[in-house]
C-alpha cells in the first residue's frame, strides 16, 4: 500500500519534472520551426516567439528546393548517402571489432585498445592536412568514398561496443554454439549479432548523425560544390548572407534548411527506439 | 537460461576455439583503416611539429618553445579544467537521473520523451550560432527578462557578456549532450533482464532501491566509458565555443582546441597548431590514464559491491524458483 | 548503395581527371599557347566590347574556379565570357566564402596539390597567399587591363611590383543616412568626423533608445579602413622585411574619437554580422551607416522593413572640412594559383569578371572595379536604385572610386591582426584598458606571434 502511494507520487512529480526539462530542452527547436515561418525582414523584426505565416512558410520552402538550381536537393541526398553508408558499414565494423575485442583475448589486444583509446584523445583539427596530402596520392580527394572511408575510423563505436557487447552477450551462449561446431564468424553473425541490436542500433543512431552533422572533413576533401554534404551547403549560404548578389540565400533558407536537417533524425529515432528496448534480448534467449 | 551481467574472457580457452585466427581476422579491417587514415597523419602531424611555419624546415623543438611561453595556450586549458567540473558533473547526473526515470514504470510517454532529449544532439552546428544568437540576445529573447519580471534579478540576463558567457558554453554543451548520454545509459539499461527487476519488485523493493542497488552498478563500465569521453571532450571543447565566438567578442584562445583551429587554419600556422595538438593530446592522455586509475582504485575498495554481484549472478543460476533475489543490507523494505 | 557510390566516384574521378589530366596530356602544336594546360586549335577573344580589347586566346582549356560570387556574376557573366573564348570551359565551384575557401586553398597549397586554377580572394587575404605561394603573378597577362582600375585597387593588389590579382568588388565607403532621423532631432547632415560627434551627443541624449551609428567589436577590417581613411598606413613591405607602424598619430586620432564617444555611450557597440546586429538595423535603432556599397543590398534592404525607411548616402564625414578621402572596406578580386596549368586563361578570366561584367553588375546593383565607368552603356541607363533609395547608387559609389587612398597595404597576418585588434577593442570597451593603447597592444601582440614564426619584423 505504503509503495502504491510512492508510485504515485513519485510518478507525478518526476513527470511534471521531465515535461519541464523537456520544455526548455524545446525551447530552442520551437524556435527553428516558428523561424522557418517567417520572410527575412519579418525575422528581425516580430518577436522571436511568434509565428509567422503559413505564405512565408510556404516561399521558404519553394525558394529552399529552388535557389541556386535546386542545390538543396542534392545535398540533401549527399548527407544521405554519407551517413546512411558510413552508419551502416561503420556500426558493423565497431561491432566486429568489439565483438573481438570484448570476447576474445589475442595478442595485440590491448595495444589495439589503447590506440582506439588514443584516437579519442587525439584532437583531430590537425589530422585533416595529412588526411588530405594522403587523399590527394590516393586520388581519393572530391570523392564520397574519400569522405566515407576516413569517416569509419570511429573509436568510440568500438569502444562503446567493446563495453555493451560485454555487458549484453551471454558467453555460454557462444560456448554452446562452439560445442555444436560453428564456426566463429557463424557464431557472430547469427548469435551474437541478434542479441546486441540494441547496441547497434544505438550506435547507427549516434554515427548517422555525427556523420550527417559532419562539417569540416567533407570542407576539406571535397571541391565540387555538388558534393557537399548539407552541413557544408548551409554553410557556404550563410557566409553568402553578407555578400550581395541577386538571388542568394539569405536567413530563411538557412533556417529552414537546418530545420529540414534534423527531420531525418526526427523520424528514425522513434522508429529505431523500437529496437532499443528490454526484453528483445531475453526473447532471443528463450529457451536456454 | 543463465545469464552474467559480465563476461569474463578469462572463461574462454583458446584451445576451446575453433578457430584461433578469428578474433585476428575480426579486427583486420578495422586495423587497416585505423593505420591508413589515423595513425599515418597522426605521425606526420608529429613530424610537421617539428618543422618552422615559415620556411618549413626542421626547426627542433621551437614551436614546444613558444608554446611554453604561450599564456593564451594555457589559460585556456585551465578554463576547461574548470569548465569540465562543473558542466560534466552537471550533465552526467542528470543524463543518468533521465535514464533511470525513464526505465521506471512511473514514466509514460518514453519514447517522446526519449526523442525530444535526444534532439539536440542532431541540431546541425551550422545552425547553431544564429540559432543562439536568437535565443542569447535580450532584445530577441523574451524569456532572458524572465527572472527580472520575476524579481530574481535586477536586469536581463545577458548570456553573451563576459561574465555569463562561459556559463553560457556550459549550457549549450549540456543542451546538447545530455540526451546524447541518456541515450548510452538506455542502451545499457535495456541490457538488464526484466526477470531481475521484476523479481526485485515482487520483493518490495522501490524503483529507487532498484536504481541504486541494481541498475547503477550494472551500468558501472558504461558510466565510466561516458565519464572519460565528456572529459576527452571538455579538454578538447571547439565546436560550442567557435559558435558563440560568432555572435560574441571571444578571445581566439578561450580553450586550446579552438586556438588550434586558429592557428592552424586562420593563420596558416599548422606546424605550431601540430605542437599545440601533441601537448593537448599527451594531457588529454595523463588526465584519463589518472582517471582510469581513480576509478580502478575505487572498485578495490568496494568488496561489497562485489559480493552483491555474485549473490546477483547466483540468484540468477538454473533451478531459481522465484522470489529470492538478495536486496542488500539495509535497504528497508518492508 | 554501395554500387550507387561507385558509380558516383568513378564519374567523379573521370572528370578530375579531365581538369588535371589536361596537363598531362596537353600538346601544343600552336606556338602562341602560353599555357601548358590547353591543347587543340580551339580560338577564342579577339575582340573589343565597350573600349577594352579581350585578347586571342589559342588552344582548347577548362578552367575551375573557386568563388562565393553569386548572381548574376555566376549566371550571366560566366557564360558571356565563354561566348567569347569558346575554346576556354569554365567550372565554377562554390566552396564556401571566406574563410571556408582560404583553409581549403591553403591545405592544397601545403599538399601541393588539389588547387583549382582561379581562385576569390579578398584584398586582405591577398598577401599572406602570395607570402606562401600558393597564387602567382598575373601581372604579363593584365598589363593592358590595368589601367581601366582606379589606383586604391591597383595598389591593392600589386606586391613587389607584381600584379597577383585582378579587383571584382570592392566596398568604397560612403555616409548612409536616414534624413528623417536628423530633421526629427534638428542634426546637420555631418561632413565632417566634428559634426557627426556632436551630431551623435545630441541624438542619443534626445533619444537614448537610438544611437548615431554602430561601433563594430569584431570587424577588425572595418577598423582597418578607418585607419586608412585617416590616412594611416601600418604595414610596409621591404621585400619580405615588414615594418609594422600600427600607432601613428593618424591611427590614434581615429582610436581616440571613436573611444570618446563610446565612453560617453553615445556610440553603440555590437558584434556586426549577428542576429543582434541585424536586428537593431531592422528596427531602425541607428541613424547612419558607415557603409560601403555593399551595404545598402547585403544589410539594409532585406531586412528593413519596406517602405517603413528612407536612405541618403553622401560622403564620408571628413578630418578636414573640405577634404574628399575616403577608404574601402571588403571587397575582392581573382587570383591565379601557382599550381595552374592554365595561367594565362585564369588571367583572362580574372580580368573578364570586373571589366567584361561591368555592365551585367551595375544593372543588377553591384559596383565593378572600374576607373571609368562612363564607358559602360548601364552605367547611364541602369537607375541604379534600391528599395529605400532614390539615389542613383552606382553613380554615387562609382564617384568615390577615385578618393580611395592607394598609399595603404595589407599585412600577411590579417586574421592574426584582426583577432588581436577585436580582443583589445573588446578590453577597451570594457573598460579594463584605456583606447590609448589598444593600438600599442596590438601591435605588441602581432609583433610577438609574427617574429615568433620567423619573420623579420620591425616596429615602428
Amino acid at each position: 500500500m505504503r509503495s502504491k502511494a510512492r508510485l504515485r507520487f513519485g510518478g507525478t512529480f518526476g513527470m511534471a519534472m521531465l515535461a519541464l526539462i523537456a520544455a526548455i530542452v524545446i525551447v530552442p527547436l520551437y524556435w527553428l520551426v516558428v523561424a522557418s515561418t517567417k520572410g527575412n525582414s519579418t525575422l528581425f523584426n516580430s518577436n522571436t516567439f511568434v509565428p509567422g505565416s503559413f505564405s512565408a512558410l510556404g516561399s521558404n520552402i519553394s525558394q529552399l528546393f529552388t535557389v541556386q538550381n535546386g542545390i538543396f536537393g542534392q545535398w540533401l541526398l549527399n548527407s544521405v548517402i554519407y551517413g546512411f553508408v558510413t552508419a551502416a558499414l561503420g556500426t558493423y565494423l565497431c561491432t566486429l571489432t568489439g565483438y573481438a575485442v570484448s570476447m576474445f583475448r589475442f595478442r595485440g589486444r590491448a595495444a589495439l585498445m589503447s590506440g582506439v583509446l588514443g584516437g579519442l584523445m587525439v584532437p583531430s583539427t590537425v589530422l585533416i592536412v595529412p588526411l588530405f596530402i594522403l587523399e590527394r596520392t590516393m586520388h581519393l580527394t572530391d570523392s564520397y568514398e574519400g569522405v566515407i572511408l576516413p569517416m569509419l575510423v570511429f573509436p568510440f563505436g568500438v569502444y562503446f561496443m567493446s563495453i555493451y557487447i560485454g555487458e549484453a552477450v551471454p558467453s555460454t551462449l557462444l560456448e554452446a554454439a562452439r560445442i555444436d561446431g560453428a564456426r566463429e564468424f557463424q557464431i557472430f553473425n547469427r548469435i551474437a549479432l541478434p542479441t546486441v541490436v540494441p547496441g547497434m542500433v544505438t550506435l547507427f543512431l549516434i554515427s548517422f548523425i555525427g556523420t550527417w552533422n559532419n562539417y569540416f572533413l567533407p570542407l576539406v576533401l571535397v571541391s565540387s560544390t555538388a558534393k557537399y554534404p548539407l552541413t557544408v551547403g548551409l554553410s557556404i549560404w550563410l557566409g553568402s548572407v553578407a555578400t550581395p548578389g541577386v538571388n542568394q540565400a539569405l536567413y530563411p533558407q538557412v533556417i529552414l534548411g537546418s530545420l529540414v536537417s534534423t527531420l531525418p533524425m526526427l523520424i528514425l529515432f522513434p522508429f529505431l527506439q523500437r529496437y532499443v528496448a528490454r526484453g528483445l534480448t531475453v526473447g532471443a534467449l528463450a529457451g536456454g | 537460461m543463465s545469464r552474467s551481467a559480465k563476461v569474463t574472457p578469462v572463461t574462454l580457452r583458446r584451445s576451446r576455439l575453433n578457430r584461433p585466427g578469428a578474433p585476428l581476422a575480426m579486427v583486420t579491417p578495422f586495423v587497416v583503416l585505423f593505420v591508413i587514415f589515423f595513425v599515418a597523419p597522426l605521425v606526420y602531424s608529429v613530424y610537421t611539429s617539428f618543422k618552422s611555419p615559415l620556411t618549413g624546415q626542421l626547426s627542433g623543438w621551437a614551436n614546444y618553445r613558444f608554446l611554453l611561453h604561450d599564456t593564451e595556450y594555457w589559460q585556456g586549458l585551465q578554463r576547461v579544467v574548470y569548465f569540465g567540473v562543473i558542466q560534466v558533473t552537471v550533465m552526467i547526473v542528470a543524463a543518468m537521473a533521465l535514464a533511470l526515470f525513464l526505465d521506471s514504470p512511473y514514466c509514460r510517454g518514453k519514447r517522446i520523451f526519449a526523442t525530444i532529449y535526444f534532439l539536440p544532439y542532431a541540431i546541425p552546428g551550422v545552425i547553431a550560432a544564429i540559432m543562439w544568437g536568437f535565443l542569447f540576445t535580450p532584445q530577441l529573447d523574451s524569456l532572458l527578462g524572465l527572472p527580472r519580471d520575476f524579481g530574481l534579478m535586477n536586469t536581463t540576463v545577458n548570456p553573451l557578456g563576459s561574465k555569463l558567457v562561459l556559463y553560457a558554453i556550459m549550457f549549450i554543451v549540456t543542451w546538447e549532450f545530455t540526451g546524447y548520454n541518456m541515450t548510452i545509459y538506455l542502451t545499457s539499461l535495456s541490457s538488464i533482464p526484466a526477470e531481475i527487476l521484476s523479481a526485485a519488485r515482487i520483493d518490495g523493493a522501490s524503483e529507487w532501491q532498484i536504481a541504486r542497488r541494481i541498475k547503477i552498478p550494472l551500468l558501472r563500465r558504461t558510466i565510466t566509458f561516458t565519464l572519460v569521453l565528456s572529459i576527452i571532450g571538455t579538454l578538447q571543447l571547439f565546436n560550442e565555443p567557435s559558435v558563440v565566438s560568432q555572435i560574441t567578442s571571444l578571445p581566439i584562445g578561450y580553450t586550446p582546441n579552438l586556438l588550434i583551429y586558429t592557428t592552424a587554419f586562420s593563420y596558416g600556422n599548422i606546424p605550431l597548431a601540430a605542437a599545440m595538438s601533441v601537448v593537448l593530446a599527451i594531457i588529454t592522455i595523463l588526465g584519463s590514464l589518472a582517471f582510469f586509475r581513480i576509478v580502478r582504485s575505487r572498485e578495490k575498495e568496494r568488496p561489497a559491491r562485489k559480493a552483491r554481484r555474485s549473490a546477483l549472478a547466483a540468484a540468477q543460476s538454473p533451478g531459481r524458483t522465484g522470489a529470492g533475489v538478495d536486496v542488500p543490507e539495509g535497504s528497508g523494505v518492508r | 548503395m554501395k554500387h550507387g557510390v561507385r558509380k558516383i566516384a568513378a564519374a567523379s574521378g573521370l572528370s578530375l581527371a579531365l581538369i588535371f589530366g589536361a596537363a598531362a596530356c596537353g600538346s601544343s602544336t600552336s606556338s602562341s599557347s602560353a599555357d601548358a594546360g590547353s591543347s587543340g586549335s580551339g580560338t577564342g577573344g579577339g575582340v573589343t566590347i565597350d573600349g577594352i580589347k579581350w585578347p586571342v586566346y589559342k588552344g582548347d582549356t577548362t578552367l575551375t574556379v573557386w568563388t562565393w560570387a553569386g548572381a548574376p556574376q555566376t549566371t550571366e557573366v560566366v557564360p558571356q565570357f565563354e561566348k567569347i573564348y569558346p575554346n576556354i570551359k569554365v567550372n565554377v565551384e562554390n566552396v564556401g566564402a571566406g574563410s571556408e575557401l582560404y583553409s581549403k586553398l591553403a591545405t592544397a597549397n601545403t599538399a601541393g596539390s588539389g588547387e583549382p586554377d582561379v581562385v576569390m580572394l579578398e584584398y586582405p587575404y591577398i598577401p599572406e597567399f602570395v607570402q606562401s605561394k600558393a597564387i602567382t603573378s598575373i601581372s604579363s597577362y593584365v598589363q593592358p587591363f590595368l589601367s581601366q582600375l582606379p589606383k586604391w585597387a591597383t595598389s591593392a593588389v600589386t606586391f613587389n611590383g607584381q600584379v597577383y590579382n585582378m579587383p571584382f568588388g570592392g566596398g568604397t565607403l560612403g555616409l548612409i543616412y536616414r534624413s528623417s532621423v536628423l530633421t526629427q532631432y534638428h542634426l546637420p547632415v555631418p561632413t565632417t568626423w566634428a559634426t557627426f560627434a556632436s551630431d551623435a551627443e545630441a541624438l542619443h541624449k534626445d533619444n537614448p533608445n537610438e544611437y548615431m551609428t554602430y561601433f563594430p567589436n569584431n570587424d577588425g577590417e572595418y577598423v582597418l579602413s578607418l585607419l586608412q581613411q585617416a590616412g594611416a598606413n601600418p604595414f610596409t613591405d621591404n621585400n619580405g622585411n615588414w615594418t609594422i607602424d600600427l600607432d601613428s598619430p593618424a591611427a590614434q586620432k581615429v582610436m581616440t574619437y571613436w573611444g570618446n564617444l563610446i565612453k560617453q555611450g553615445d556610440i553603440a557597440v555590437q558584434a556586426d554580422f549577428t542576429p543582434a546586429w541585424q536586428h537593431s538595423i531592422a528596427t531602425g535603432q541607428f541613424a547612419a551607416y558607415v557603409g560601403p556599397d555593399w551595404f545598402p543590398s547585403a544589410v539594409l534592404v532585406p531586412y528593413v522593413k519596406a517602405g517603413s525607411e528612407s536612405f541618403t548616402v553622401t560622403t564620408m564625414p571628413q578630418w578636414t572640412a573640405g577634404e574628399d578621402v575616403t577608404a574601402n572596406n571588403g571587397g575582392s578580386g581573382y587570383s591565379v594559383t601557382s599550381q595552374s596549368p592554365n595561367k594565362q586563361a585564369g588571367a583572362l578570366f580574372a580580368a573578364f569578371m570586373d571589366l567584361g561584367g561591368a555592365n551585367t553588375s551595375m544593372a543588377a546593383g553591384s559596383l565593378p572595379v572600374v576607373s571609368n565607368p562612363a564607358q559602360f552603356p548601364a552605367y547611364t541607363t541602369s537607375k541604379g536604385t534600391q528599395t529605400g533609395f532614390t539615389q542613383n547608387l552606382n553613380k554615387t559609389y562609382q564617384s568615390y572610386q577615385a578618393d580611395v587612398s592607394s598609399n595603404f597595404t595589407f599585412s600577411p597576418w590579417t586574421t592574426e591582426l584582426n583577432n588581436d585588434l577585436n580582443n583589445e577593442i573588446a578590453k577597451a570597451v570594457a573598460g579594463t584598458e584605456p583606447w590609448s593603447d589598444v593600438l600599442k597592444n596590438t601591435q605588441n601582440e602581432l609583433a610577438q606571434y609574427v617574429q615568433g614564426q620567423g619573420y623579420n619584423v620591425t616596429v615602428g
